[in-house]
C-alpha cells in the first residue's frame, strides 16, 4: 500500500513562513488540528479554574469566596467555555489531524476556510473571557440563556451573543470542509461502509452541525433584537412566548449533546480495537446506531422542559422518544465489551482510558435513562442528579474519550511514544477522582439540592465537601497529563508507523510522525469543482436551518393552535352555545399586574359558576394610577392546559393596546362560552390574565 | 413495588432516608403525598433495573479483562458480526423499556390531573420571594427567607433550617387536593417541594397548575428550583400541612388579622414614629427586601447594585428617596415596593436607608410616603 503514496500537492518548502507567521498563516490540516487542540487546552484551564472556584465555594455552607452573582457567572461561563471552547474545539482537532490521514486524502477539501474556521475561535474566546471584566460582569443566567432572566443582564450579553455567532460560523464552516472531505476525497477503494468508525462519526457529527448550529444563530439573534430593538419573541407582553426559546434553544441543545458525544463514539470505537486485537464486533451496526442516534436527537427535545407545563401528551411522546434512544446506545456499549470479548488484551493508558470510558459513560447514560421518566424528572429537573448525569455523559465520557485519543494518536502526531507511566498516573488518579466528584452528586439531587447555586441548606453539607474534595484531585491531576504532552513532544522513544502492534488503519500506514508535507492518494475523479458543489449544497442547508430557527416562532403559534396550549386558541367562536344544564364548571377569574406600581389591574372578586355553553360575562377593572397617560396590554392564559381550547371568547380586551388617562378608571368586559366539548370532570377552570405596562419599554 | 419502598426504608439506616436530618442522604425523601410515593417507586424499579443491566454486562466485560487479556497468554479471536446476537441486544432493551414506560405513564396522567380540586392557591414568583394568594378565602400574603445575613456570611452559626426557612409559610390543609396555580411578576421560577412531589415552573405571562394532596401533617421544605438571578439560593419554600381545623383556625386568624393589619395600618398611617422607632423596624425590612442587593453593609455590589451608603438619593431630599422606593426605576432591578411594603414598613425603611451607614438623611413618616402614593 506504502507504494502508492506520493505527495500530490505542491509542498510548502518554498519559502515556507516561519514563526507566528506561520501559525497564522497555515493552511496544512496539521497545523490547524494542532491549533484546535491548544486552543481547547489553553479554554479548559481557564473552564477549570472556573471549576475549582465553583467547588471551594462549595465546600461548606455560607458564602466565603465569591457573591452569589459571581457565582452565578462563574457557573454560566465554565458551561459555555467547556462546551463551545474545549470539547467542540478538541474535536475538530482530532477531526483535522485523522480524518485526511485516515481517508488517505493530501489534505482538508478548503484549507483557506480551514485556517478561517480555526482563527475565529480565539476571537469568539476573547470576546467570551473578556466579558468578565465589563462592567457587570459576564452573562449569569445560566449557559442556557434562558429569557426573561436573560434580559436583565449588560453590554456582556450582547458581547456573547456575538461571541457565540462567531462560534456557530466556525463550527459550521469547520463541519462543511470535514463533510466536504469525507464524502469527496476518500482514497480509491474506500467506500463509505469501509470507512473508520471515527470518520463516519465525524460525518454524521457534521451534518448534526450543519443543521442544528443556524438554529441556535437563530435562537440568539431573536434574544439580541428581544433585548436591543424591541422585538417580542419571548416577550409575553408583546405577544411572544419565554418558553418558546426554550423549545428552540433545545431544538438546538440536544443534537448539541449528541455533537459532544458521536465523536468520542468514533474514537473509542478506534481505540478498542487496537488494543484487544481484535476488528470491532459489529461495524455495520454501530455505523446504523450512530445514524438513529442522531435521528433521533432531534425529537426528543421536549424532555429537557418537562417542567415548563406542557400537555400530558407532549411529556409522554417526549419520553418514549428519548426512551428510544437508550437502544441504538446499548447496541454501541454492547458492541465494545463483545470486541474485548476473547480479544487479547493490553493496557495501555489510551485503553484504560477506553474501558473507563465504556463503564462510566453507560453510568451517565442509565441516569439518562431515570431522567426520561417524567414522573422521576419532575423530582430531578434542576438538581444535582442533573448535574452529575451530564458531568458523567461529558467528562468521563467526552472528556476521557478525548485523552484516549489523545494517548492513542500522539505517537503519530509527535513520533515518540508515550511516557506510560506518567499517563497511568493520570489515569488512576483521573478515574478515581473523577467519581468522587461526581458520584456524590446523584444523592445531592435526590435528597433535594437544587443546581446552580452558591450556598445549600446544611444536610448537603457532607457529600458537597467530598465532591469538592474530589474535584481538587481531579483538577490538579490534570497537570499530569500537560506534562505527558510536554515529554511527548519534546522526546522520547521513536514511535513506529505502526505505532501499536494491533493497530490497523491508513493512518498507521505513514511514519510517525506524519510528514508535514501532504501526502495522500492520487484522487480519482474528484476535482476542485466537486468539492465546491458539495460545500455550496451544505452551505443551503445551512441557510436553511437557520431560516428554520425563526420558522419555529410561526410553527409553534399553529402548534399552540392545535393543541390550545397558549391563548389565540381561544378566539374562535363558539359553534354550539345549546346550554348543557346538567353540569356547572366553576370558572376563577385572576388578575396578575407587572407593574402594580402604576397600575392597578382586579378581577371579580368572586368566581362565576356556568353551565358549559352557556354565555357569560365577567368585567376586570383597569386604573391608571399615576399623573401620566400610560398604555397597557393584557394577555390571557388558562389552566388547566386542556381547558384553554374550550374557552371560547366573543369579545375579549386580550392583545388590544389600552391607553388610559391619568388617574382613569375602565372596565374591561370579557364575553365568553366555555364549550359543552369540556370534559365533564373538569369542574374548575381558571381565566388569568397578566398585564403588561408598554410605555416603559418604548 | 410499595413493598419494595418498606424494604428499602428498612434496609438503610434511618439517618439514610430521614429528611431533616438527611445528612448523607442517599435516596429521594421519604415522600408524603400519593404521587410522591409513586415516583419513589418508579424511580426505585428502574434503579434496580438499571443497577441488574450493569453487573450482567460489566460483569462479562471485566471477566474479558481479566481473561482475555495478552499477558496471561490469551489469543484473539476474529469473530465479528453476529446477526442473532445483535437482534437480541437489540429487542430485550427494547422490552424493558415498555415495560418501565408503563407505570410512568399512568404516573404522568396523574399527576397532570388537576380537576376537582379542594382549593386553588395562586403562588406568583418574585425575585426573591413567593407571594400565597389563597384565591376563594382572601388571604395574601408575601413568603421570604428568614435565614439571617449573618448566617450567610458566616458571622452567626447557621440554624437547623439554614436557607430553607421563611417568615410566613405556606398552610395547606391535610387530606385535600390543593390546586397551585403559578405565575411570575419578572423572570421563570420553579415551584418545588420534594416530598409532596411537586415541581412546576412559573411563568410570566402565563399561568400554569399542579396539584399535590399532603397525606401527614407536618412541615415540609423545598427552594426555587429555576435559576433566577443572584438570590435564587435564598427564595425557598415552607409548606405546613395542619389538620382541617387547625387550617381553619389559621385561616380565620389570617382573615381577622388582615383586617386588624388594615386597621392598625390606618392607625398607623397617621401616627408620628420616634426615629429610633423607625429604624429598629426598618433595619429588618431591609434585611428581607432590600439587602439581596444593595447588602446589609449598604455598600451594593459596584456595577451590578448601586450602594445606598453615601448615595445621593439617602443623603438627598426625602421625596426623591420615597420615589424611588415607592415607583421602582425603569430599566433596572429596583422593582416597586407600593404594593408589597405599606406606608408605616415603607417609612421604616427609607428612615433605616437614609440613617444608617453614616447617611446623613432626614427621618420619613409614614403620612410622608402615603401623601406620594399614587
Amino acid at each position: 500500500m506504502e507504494a502508492n503514496l506520493a505527495p500530490s500537492l505542491p509542498d510548502e518548502h518554498h519559502a515556507a513562513p516561519t514563526g507566528v507567521w506561520r501559525w497564522l498563516t497555515t493552511t496544512n490540516h496539521k497545523d490547524i488540528g494542532t491549533l484546535y487542540f491548544w486552543f481547547a487546552a489553553t479554554m479548559f484551564l481557564i473552564g477549570g479554574l472556573m471549576a475549582m472556584l465553583i467547588r471551594a465555594e462549595l465546600f461548606q455552607p455560607g458564602l466565603q469566596l465569591v457573591q452569589p452573582e459571581v457565582f452565578n457567572q462563574l457557573t454560566t461561563m465554565h458551561g459555555l467555555i467547556m462546551i463551545f471552547g474545549v470539547i467542540m474545539p478538541a474535536f475538530t482537532a482530532f477531526a483535522n489531524w485523522q480524518v485526511p490521514l485516515m481517508i488517505g486524502a493530501p489534505d482538508m477539501a478548503f484549507p483557506r476556510m480551514n485556517n478561517w474556521s480555526f482563527w475565529l475561535l480565539p476571537v469568539a474566546g476573547v470576546f467570551l473571557v473578556g466579558s468578565l471584566f465589563l462592567p457587570g460582569g459576564a452573562v449569569a443566567g445560566g449557559w442556557t440563556m434562558y429569557p426573561p432572566l436573560f434580559m436583565q443582564g449588560g453590554i456582556s450579553y450582547d458581547l456573547t451573543i456575538f461571541a457565540i455567532h462567531i462560534m456557530g460560523a466556525s463550527s459550521i464552516m469547520g463541519s462543511i470542509n470535514i463533510a466536504t472531505t469525507i464524502l469527496n476525497m476518500r482514497a480509491p477503494g474506500m467506500t463509505l461502509m469501509k470507512m473508520p468508525l471515527f470518520v463516519w462519526t465525524w460525518l454524521i457529527t457534521a451534518f448534526l452541525l450543519i443543521a442544528v448550529m443556524p438554529v441556535l444563530a437563530g435562537a440568539v439573534t431573536m434574544l439580541l433584537t428581544d433585548r436591543n430593538f424591541g422585538t417580542h419573541f419571548f416577550d409575553a407582553a408583546g405577544g411572544g412566548d419565554p418558553v418558546m426559546f426554550q423549545h428552540v434553544f433545545w431544538f438546538f441543545g440536544h443534537p448539541e449533546v449528541y455533537i459532544l458525544i458521536l465523536p468520542a463514539f468514533g474514537i473509542i470505537s478506534s481505540v478498542i480495537p487496537t488494543f484487544s486485537r481484535k476488528p470491532l464486533f459489529g461495524y455495520a451496526s454501530m455505523v446504523y446506531a450512530t445514524a438513529s442516534i442522531a435521528i433521533l436527537s432531534f425529537l426528543v427535545w421536549g424532555h429537557h422542559m418537562f417542567t415548563v407545563g406542557m400537555p400530558a401528551a407532549a411529556q409522554l411522546y417526549f419520553m418514549y422518544a428519548t426512551l428510544l434512544i437508550a437502544v441504538p446506545t446499548g447496541v454501541k456499549v454492547f458492541n465494545w465489551v463483545a470486541t474485548m470479548w476473547r480479544g487479547s488484551l493490553t493496557f495501555e493508558t489510551a485503553m484504560l482510558f477506553a474501558v473507563a470510558f465504556v463503564c462510566l459513560f453507560t453510568i451517565g447514560g442509565f441516569s439518562g435513562l431515570v431522567l426520561a421518566m417524567v414522573p422521576v424528572d419532575i423530582q430531578l429537573q434542576d438538581t444535582y442528579y442533573v448535574v452529575a448525569h451530564f458531568h458523567y455523559v461529558l467528562v468521563t465520557g467526552a472528556l476521557f474519550s478525548i485523552y484516549a485519543g489523545l494517548y492513542y494518536w500522539l505517537p503519530k502526531w509527535t513520533g515518540h511514544r508515550v511516557n506510560e507511566t506518567w499517563g497511568r498516573w493520570h489515569f488512576w488518579l483521573s478515574a478515581v477522582s473523577v467519581n468522587v466528584l461526581f458520584f456524590p452528586m446523584h444523592f445531592l439531587g435526590l435528597a433535594g439540592m437544587p443546581r446552580r447555586i452558591p450556598d445549600y441548606a446544611l444536610q448537603f453539607a457532607d457529600f458537597n465537601r467530598v465532591a469538592s474534595l474530589g474535584g481538587f484531585i481531579f483538577g490538579a491531576s490534570q497537570i499530569l497529563l500537560l506534562i505527558v504532552i510536554l515529554k511527548c513532544i519534546r522526546g522520547g522513544v521513536k514511535a513506529e508507523a505502526r505505532a501499536w502492534e494491533g493497530a490497523e488503519g491508513l493512518e498507521w500506514t505513514v511514519a510517525s510522525p506524519a510528514l508535514h508535507a501532504r501526502l495522500g492518494y492520487e484522487q480519482s475523479g474528484m476535482s476542485a469543482a466537486d468539492n465546491q458543489r458539495t460545500s455550496r449544497r451544505l452551505v443551503v442547508l445551512a441557510l436553511a436551518m437557520f431560516a428554520f430557527g425563526f420558522a419555529l416562532v410561526p410553527l409553534y403559534d399553529v402548534f399552540c393552535d392545535l393543541t390550545g396550549l397558549n391563548r389565540d386558541a381561544a378566539q374562535a367562536l363558539a359553534n354550539n352555545t345549546q346550554v348543557d344544564a346538567s353540569r356547572k364548571v366553576r370558572i376563577e377569574l385572576v388578575a396578575n399586574v407587572q407593574d402594580g406600581a402604576l397600575w392597578r389591574f382586579a378581577a371579580p372578586n368572586l368566581p362565576v359558576d356556568v353551565h358549559p355553553g352557556e354565555l357569560v360575562q365577567v368585567e376586570y377593572e383597569l386604573e391608571n394610577l399615576s399623573d401620566r397617560p400610560l398604555i397597557g396590554r393584557a394577555v390571557p392564559s388558562y389552566a388547566p392546559l386542556a381547558a384553554a381550547a374550550h374557552f371560547k371568547k366573543i369579545d375579549c380586551f386580550c392583545f388590544r393596546e389600552q391607553r388610559l388617562a391619568p388617574h382613569e378608571k375602565i372596565r374591561l368586559p370579557v364575553l365568553f362560552v366555555l364549550d359543552r366539548g369540556v370534559a365533564r370532570d373538569m369542574k374548575v377552570v381558571t381565566l388569568s390574565y397578566t398585564f403588561f405596562a408598554l410605555g416603559k419599554r418604548t | 413495588m410499595r413493598l419494595w419502598r418498606q424494604v428499602l426504608l428498612m434496609a438503610c439506616p434511618a439517618g439514610w432516608i430521614q429528611p431533616a436530618a438527611a445528612d448523607w442522604a442517599l435516596n429521594l425523601p421519604a415522600p408524603k403525598s400519593d404521587i410522591a410515593a409513586r415516583i419513589y417507586d418508579i424511580h426505585t424499579l428502574i434503579l434496580l433495573v438499571c443497577l441488574g443491566i450493569f453487573v450482567v454486562v460489566f460483569s462479562v466485560m471485566f471477566y474479558a479483562l481479566f481473561k482475555h487479556r495478552k499477558s496471561v497468554g490469551h489469543e484473539a479471536h476474529h469473530f465479528h458480526e453476529h446477526t442473532t446476537v445483535e437482534v437480541i441486544w437489540t429487542v430485550i432493551p427494547l422490552l424493558i423499556l415498555v415495560g418501565m414506560a408503563w407505570p410512568a405513564t399512568r404516573a404522568v396522567l396523574d399527576q397532570k390531573d388537576t380537576t376537582n380540586p379542594d382549593l386553588s392557591i395562586k403562588v406568583t414568583g418574585y425575585q426573591w420571594k413567593w407571594e400565597y394568594d389563597y384565591l376563594q378565602d382572601g388571604v395574601k400574603f408575601m413568603s421570604v427567607s428568614s435565614t439571617p445575613a449573618d448566617q450567610i456570611a458566616n458571622k452567626a452559626a447557621k440554624g437547623a433550617h439554614y436557607l430553607l426557612e421563611v417568615d410566613e409559610p405556606m398552610v395547606v390543609p391535610v387530606g385535600k387536593k390543593v390546586r397551585i396555580l403559578l405565575t411570575s411578576n419578572d423572570v421563570i421560577h420553579a415551584w418545588w417541594v420534594s416530598e409532596l412531589g411537586v415541581k412546576q415552573d412559573a411563568i410570566p405571562g402565563f399561568i400554569r397548575d399542579t396539584w399535590f394532596r399532603a397525606n401527614e401533617i407536618g412541615t415540609y421544605r423545598g427552594q426555587c428550583a429555576e435559576l433566577c438571578g443572584r438570590g435564587h439560593a435564598f427564595m425557598p419554600i415552607v409548606v405546613e400541612v395542619k389538620s382541617e381545623a387547625d387550617y381553619q383556625t389559621w385561616l380565620a386568624a389570617k382573615q381577622a388579622g388582615k383586617l386588624a393589619k388594615a386597621v392598625a395600618a390606618v392607625a398607623a398611617a397617621t401616627k408620628t414614629f420616634s426615629a429610633e422607632e423607625l429604624k429598629a423596624s426598618g433595619e429588618k425590612v431591609y434585611a428581607a427586601n432590600c439587602a439581596a442587593c444593595h447588602q446589609a453593609d449598604g455598600k451594593g455590589l459596584p456595577g451590578v447594585f448601586p450602594g445606598l451608603a453615601g448615595s445621593k438619593v439617602a443623603n438627598g431630599p426625602a421625596t426623591a428617596h420615597i420615589d424611588l422606593v415607592l415607583h421602582g426605576k425603569d430599566g433596572t432591578a429596583m422593582t416597586a415596593f407600593q404594593d408589597q411594603l405599606d406606608d408605616v414598613d415603607l417609612a421604616a425603611v427609607i428612615t433605616w436607608e437614609r440613617m444608617a451607614w453614616g447617611n446623613t438623611g432626614s427621618p420619613v413618616q409614614p403620612a410622608d410616603v402615603k401623601a406620594q402614593r399614587k
